[in-house]
């Protein structure tokens, strides 16, 4: 045990993380021994640290990384709260009697309208009469009238759609949410408006769309530019730069997280692969950053996750139960 | 010193970046001992440093406000993984424990202007110390690949290791 008194070398290994459990001891012990002993040792890791060369990560994806994240300096408080109200009764009133089907069906609501239910699990495309056509993600619904009004082409999603829009400058195109409304000429864009996710997504692609809250005038809504997305959240819209290939990705039959929470990732799991997940707590300081292809088993995926995440599955009864490793 | 630097616009705010990046970087990993974690720390650093550019009193030395931003979210970390260390790992935890508390009145070298000259120092460096230390943080070898390539045994890497950063401490707290 010669070496255990050798300081410099505990000291080189400590910093080369190769030190055992022993050595560590020792040099935990001979820290406490004298204020000069610790700073004669993080002066040595300062150097070491400072020094250190390899594997820096780039500045220039760096700083593509940030700058979607920089927030813009435009976050408008657009709508009075009153608003959200009249958009809650909005909701109610939206809610009617539907049935679930195992396949994407259409359903006659009333002698003009109809709605497309999008089951967990599966994607679908629809052709509307303008020939428009919406491609549905997982857990989506989307009613349309089957013959579409003389002024205005007006259909209303649940979920999230990619909207690819047949260019009518007569006839402007509305996608209703339960609290906004996405108005347009001819354009490509994504609306991602589940009910349990507490905010609207809308990101354009090409062309141009606005913005404004249920019930408003949309002269004087949000003018989105392409590349750009429109978070609404809290009564409050945000524009931000878009990652296109992100929030597309899902039409691509892949799933893309950046920084994505284990909620939002377990949401999306569930739509997905049509499973029950449970998580043990709310795990709000976990995120997941990854991409998968959709060959992937939920397994193969889960497994993926546990690797970078602390976290643990089980199943039970056909659910999956998350819980967060504190141990 | 640095403290007239204006990153009002997204282009000043680029050049800061990309100008201190890398060094944020070294910074917080120091206390955090991961890479992946370091640059999660110092995206949010300068995502708050931008929100927060509009109010920065101009006595503020902006580099100053990112270094004090990061330490306390490396500070914040630490706290988390304390509560979920293994037991193996509580000694580590020990140790940053005890680092992060000595940066609280100390600066590291990252933070002075004297990093440039210590890096520059690092090539006058006689030749069998600069042999060990390039391999070691600039290519980032492991002791004992270095060990290794050297054909020497692990212990005398160690030392020298040991005596070459010594040397460079010496110069860079000397040139201060």
């Amino acid at each position: 045990m010669k070496e255990l008194n050798d300081i410099e070398s505990i000291i080189i290994r400590s910093l080369d993380r190769t030190a055992s459990e022993t050595e560590l001891a020792v040099l935990k012990e001979w820290l406490h021994n004298s204020d000069e002993n610790k700073t004669l040792y993080f002066q040595i890791k300062d150097v070491w640290d400072s020094t250190a060369d390899n594997q820096m990560p780039s500045e220039t994806l760096a700083w593509k990384q940030l700058q979607s994240k920089l927030p813009s300096k435009s976050i408008l408080p657009l709508w009075a709260k009153e608003l959200v109200k009249v958009a809650a009764v909005a909701v109610l009133v939206a809610i009617t009697t539907y049935a679930i089907f195992e396949m994407p069906e259409t359903v006659q609501k009333n002698p003009s309208y109809a709605t497309v239910i999008v089951p967990n699990g599966s994607q679908t495309t629809v052709e509307l009469a303008d020939g428009t056509t919406v491609r549905l993600n997982s857990g989506s619904e989307l009613s349309y009238p089957s013959v579409f009004g003389e002024e205005l082409r007006e259909v209303t999603l649940k979920g999230e759609g990619y909207f690819s829009v047949k260019h009518d400058k007569e006839h402007p195109f509305v996608v209703s949410t339960n609290d906004l409304e996405v108005r347009v000429l001819g354009t490509e864009f994504n609306v991602m408006a589940y009910d349990d996710a507490d905010y609207i997504e809308t990101t354009l692609v090409k062309g141009s769309v606005s913005l404004n809250k249920k019930g408003a005038s949309y002269r004087n809504g949000v003018i989105l530019k392409p590349g750009q997305k429109a978070i609404y959240q809290n009564g409050q819209l945000a524009i931000n730069k878009a990652n296109v290939e992100l929030v597309t990705n899902w039409m691509k039959k892949g799933l893309y997280f950046q920084r994505t929470s284990l909620k939002e990732l377990a949401q999306r799991l569930e739509r997905w692969y049509d499973v029950d997940i449970i998580l043990s707590n709310e795990m709000d300081d976990l995120t997941f950053t990854g991409k998968f292809r959709n060959n992937e088993t939920i397994w193969q995926i889960l497994d993926v996750i546990k690797m970078t995440t602390p976290i643990d599955y089980k199943v039970k009864e056909d659910k999956i139960y998350i819980t967060q490793i504190n141990e | 010193m640095s403290s007239t630097v204006s990153i009002k616009s997204k282009k000043e705010f680029e050049a800061f970046f990309k100008l201190h990046y890398s060094d944020m970087v070294r910074y917080a990993n120091k206390f955090v001992y991961r890479t992946d974690v370091a640059t999660d720390i110092v995206q949010e650093a300068f995502i708050k440093l931008w929100e927060a550019r509009e109010t920065l009193l101009l006595t503020v030395s902006v580099k100053a406000y990112l270094y004090k931003i990061i330490y306390n979210l490396s500070l914040n970390y630490i706290e988390q993984i304390k509560v979920h260390a293994r037991h193996h790992e509580s000694i580590y935890t020990d140790l940053m424990q005890l680092e992060v508390d000595y940066y609280k009145d100390e600066k590291s070298l990252l933070q002075e202007e004297r990093l440039v000259l210590l890096r520059k120092m690092l090539k006058e460096l006689p030749k069998n110390c600069y042999e060990v230390i390039d391999l070691s943080r600039l290519q980032g070898l492991k002791n004992k690949e270095i060990a290794n390539k050297m054909k020497l045994p692990l212990r005398t890497v160690e030392t020298r290791i040991y005596r070459c950063i010594s040397k460079l401490k010496d110069l860079a707290h000397r040139a201060g």
